[in-house]
């Protein structure tokens, strides 16, 4: 029996530490533990509610225009606010762009060298390799010469002693399954998902007003105003600017994401059968289609599946949303086994745990600085495939011909999709489900443009003279990695509360009270592990939800060592 | 309320040549998380030379630089840094010095160095290796910053890192200068 620690799993500094207790070959309990306190609700406290947006954006980079959104959905709430159509509209596109730039990041540069080998690729067949890629889309830089070229960059690059990228990487290890010729398509497509994205990003760089951090979100509203007639605004030339942007977006996920994603988990079945936790997801549901409340006409459907059963949705009431910290490094009025909703929520850190460098975190007691979010006492895991498996229950039918579509490929009953390939296959998904609402989103702004609906903001509350003493609200907001809650409590025009619930706290989070495990910990039971000091297997399971633990520390490390620390203790 | 849009940055390829001379670029890219104390440093020094009648004026081609607050974007950042004529990155540096320690990089160096990947808030020599990956690696990388006191949550730099901060600007501005000058550029 030995113990696993892998620090940090998202292999930047001070985050996300795994520690997992292996016994014959298999994962049989872990602990997963925030290492870093994370409390952008203190810097808000007493500032304009309408600035709240501003900071919360950064929380995290990747996720900048999530919590803004979430931010003035919460302000919005609380005030009565109703945002006009086109601003929903512009937020749509945002977030949708967001969404599909963020999934085949993650998949190309977060997750798939846990699948790929990169070895393998410098000994693959271009000839091969062509025949492969052609064999599975229509992608047109899928010639011999195109991989010859692509092997000998990646090879010079190796041959340089500089392939920093992909030095850390456990090559050869005996649980990559692919054959060389899929690890090379695999890598061409990493390096082309770099040139790809930037055209993604410049739907942010349009309705954002400036790159990289978007501007123009606003209390009610978006302050990108639309006006076919004026330079410097959302016009006619700015509208096919977009227009132009959607097919290279769609090309790519529909010809090289979703055919390779198929691809990857055609060699690793049995990765349907790993990583499934707890089966209980949430999705508070979002992108409205409607009026901001009208749940009925969200892109993604609010709800609940328990217990894996895909039969009932059961219903979101956001006032059962509670966190836990018997095992986090904060304290409570209430004690170390209350819980708190939200809008009472404290932020108040204690550490308890050991001083570091330390070995062992003591995980009988608090081992992390993530809260642990429970829905009515159940641990809910969020993230794309909560948000798919949510939509196919509700029976949507577009998601239902995509994961339908999907398990037929691969020869897989639905209940495949509880797994750790499970959520790498309902990202990919989501992302093409996302495709015709962008082309529907932006298709709707141009006729409201082109009817004289030019309005962008709803500002008859925008004056703090015409709020109440006292106020609160709720900005639930489906972000890439899954749901995320902004509550906001206002009283004499400031901001007397505020607390977030990132997607990674409910998915990441520790042990409750109760002793029930986090989504995360409890996914990893059963894991396999073949190499105890290389344990890929982990990682791939972690990796799956795209961890992301907010507010990075950017630390250039001028002495080179070694950041990613495994141990078997 | 509203703001004036303005066009999204062209990517360096659309970027049309102006007649008769070559068109140079560079960037100043400050990285960091703003709400979380010493590392704001990126975003702040941005701030500095963002203004019209901040240190940039006094170079041969202001016109050539731009600043720009990367926060903590990671890959999204890289249309904005490709194939420039010269990269300064500012971010905090562990060299295991005191805190407050000035210290100024070639960039290129940085990249023989034992290097981890996590696109998700991936750092200063995360961005240069995908840069070289992708062959679009600036002519000239530096990176520039300073050892932090503390990277604890709050929205103002330490005193010791505070300090620091004329020293880096000039820092900064002494590498666009000589780039320039190099290039040609006699303003």
């Amino acid at each position: 029996m030995a113990k696993i620690v892998v620090d940090p799993v998202t292999r930047i500094e001070g985050h996300l530490r795994i520690e997992a207790q292996v016994d014959g070959g298999q994962v049989t309990d872990a602990w997963s533990s925030g290492t870093m306190f994370r409390g952008m609700e203190i810097i808000v406290q007493g500032r304009d509610p309408r600035e709240a947006w501003i900071w919360t954006q950064r929380i995290c980079g990747v996720c900048t225009t999530v919590h803004a959104v979430a931010s003035v959905q919460a302000v919005e709430n609380a005030l009565g606010i109703s945002p006009p159509p086109n601003a929903l509209l512009m937020r749509n596109l945002i977030s949708g762009a967001q969404y599909i730039q963020d999934h085949v990041i993650h998949f190309y540069h977060l997750h798939a060298l846990d699948w790929v080998d990169v070895t393998g690729a410098l000994v693959a067949d271009p000839a091969k390799t062509a025949d492969l890629a052609q064999s599975i889309s229509p992608w047109p830089l899928s010639s011999k010469a195109y991989f010859t070229e692509v092997q000998a960059r990646v090879k010079a690059l190796v041959d340089s002693g500089q392939l920093s990228i992909f030095t850390n990487g456990y090559w050869g290890h005996p649980a990559y399954k692919l054959p060389p010729e899929a690890d090379l398509m695999a890598v061409a497509h990493y390096i082309e998902a770099l040139s790809w994205q930037r055209d993604v990003i410049r739907m942010h760089a349009v309705l954002g007003g400036k790159n990289p951090h978007p501007q123009t979100f606003l209390v009610g509203g978006i302050a990108a105003p639309v006006d076919p007639n004026s330079p410097n605004v959302i016009n006619p030339e700015r509208m096919n600017l977009m227009a132009s942007l959607l097919p290279t977006m769609r090309r790519f996920v529909e010809e090289v994401y979703l055919p390779d994603v198929k691809a990857v988990a055609a060699f690793y079945p049995e990765w349907f059968g790993y990583g499934a936790g707890h089966r209980n997801y949430m999705s508070y549901g979002g992108l409205p289609n409607g009026a901001l409340d009208d749940e009925a006409l969200y892109t993604f459907p609010r709800g609940i599946i328990l217990d894996g059963d895909l039969t009932t949705v059961h219903p979101v009431d956001p006032a059962k949303i509670t966190e836990a910290i018997a095992h986090s490094y904060y304290q409570y009025p209430g004690g170390q086994d209350s819980a708190l909703h939200p809008f009472d929520g404290v932020t108040d850190p204690k550490y308890t745990g050991p001083t570091p460098p330390y070995e062992e975190l003591d995980t009988a007691g608090q081992y992390s600085w993530l809260k642990a979010p429970r829905y009515d006492g159940k641990v809910m895991e969020v993230g794309p495939l909560a948000r798919m498996l949510v939509a196919y229950g509700a029976g949507n039918q577009k998601v239902q011909e995509l994961v339908n579509g999907a398990l037929e490929a691969l020869n897989a009953p639905p209940t495949a999709l509880f797994s750790t390939l499970g959520r790498v296959a309902a990202r990919a998904l989501e992302a093409a489900y996302l495709l015709d609402w962008m082309d529907t989103w932006l298709d709707q702004l141009n006729k409201n443009m082109n009817s004289g609906d030019l309005r962008i903001a709803d500002t008859s509350k925008w004056d703090p003279s015409t709020w109440p003493s006292e106020a609160q609200g709720f900005g639930p907001h489906e972000a890439p990695r899954g749901a995320l809650g902004h509550w906001v409590k206002i009283k004499d025009q400031k901001i007397a509360n505020y607390q977030a619930v990132v997607p990674s706290t409910w998915n990441a989070g520790p042990r409750d009270e109760k002793g029930q495990t986090g989504p995360y910990e409890a996914s990893l039971i059963g894991t396999p592990v073949a190499v105890e000091d290389q344990p890929v297997e982990i990682l791939r399971t972690v990796h799956s939800f795209d961890p992301c633990l907010a507010c990075a520390v950017h630390v250039v490390d001028a002495k080179g060592e070694e950041k990613v620390k495994v141990e078997v203790l | 309320m509203a703001i004036a849009m303005t066009d999204p940055p062209p990517a360096a390829a659309d970027r049309p040549p102006e007649p008769g001379a070559a068109v140079r670029r560079y960037v100043v890219l400050g990285l960091g998380n703003r709400i979380q104390g010493d590392e704001a440093l990126g975003a702040l020094v941005v701030e500095m030379l963002d203004r019209p009648d901040g240190p940039l004026a006094a170079l041969p081609d202001p016109g050539a630089v731009e600043a720009i607050d990367g926060g903590t974007v990671g890959l999204a950042l890289l249309p904005l840094i490709e194939d420039l004529d010269g990269l300064v990155v500012v971010d905090l540096i562990d060299g295991r010095e005191e805190p407050g320690t000035l210290q100024d990089l070639d960039g290129m160096l940085l990249l023989r160095r034992d290097i981890v990947m996590g696109v998700h808030d991936l750092g200063a020599t995360e961005l240069l290796a995908t840069l070289q990956l992708m062959g679009s690696m600036p002519q000239r990388v530096r990176v520039v910053g300073i050892q932090p006191m503390s990277i604890h949550l709050g929205t103002e730099l330490t005193p010791a890192v505070g300090a620091a901060v004329p020293a880096l600007v000039r820092s900064v501005v002494g590498h666009l200068r000589a780039w320039q000058l190099e290039d040609g550029s006699d303003g």
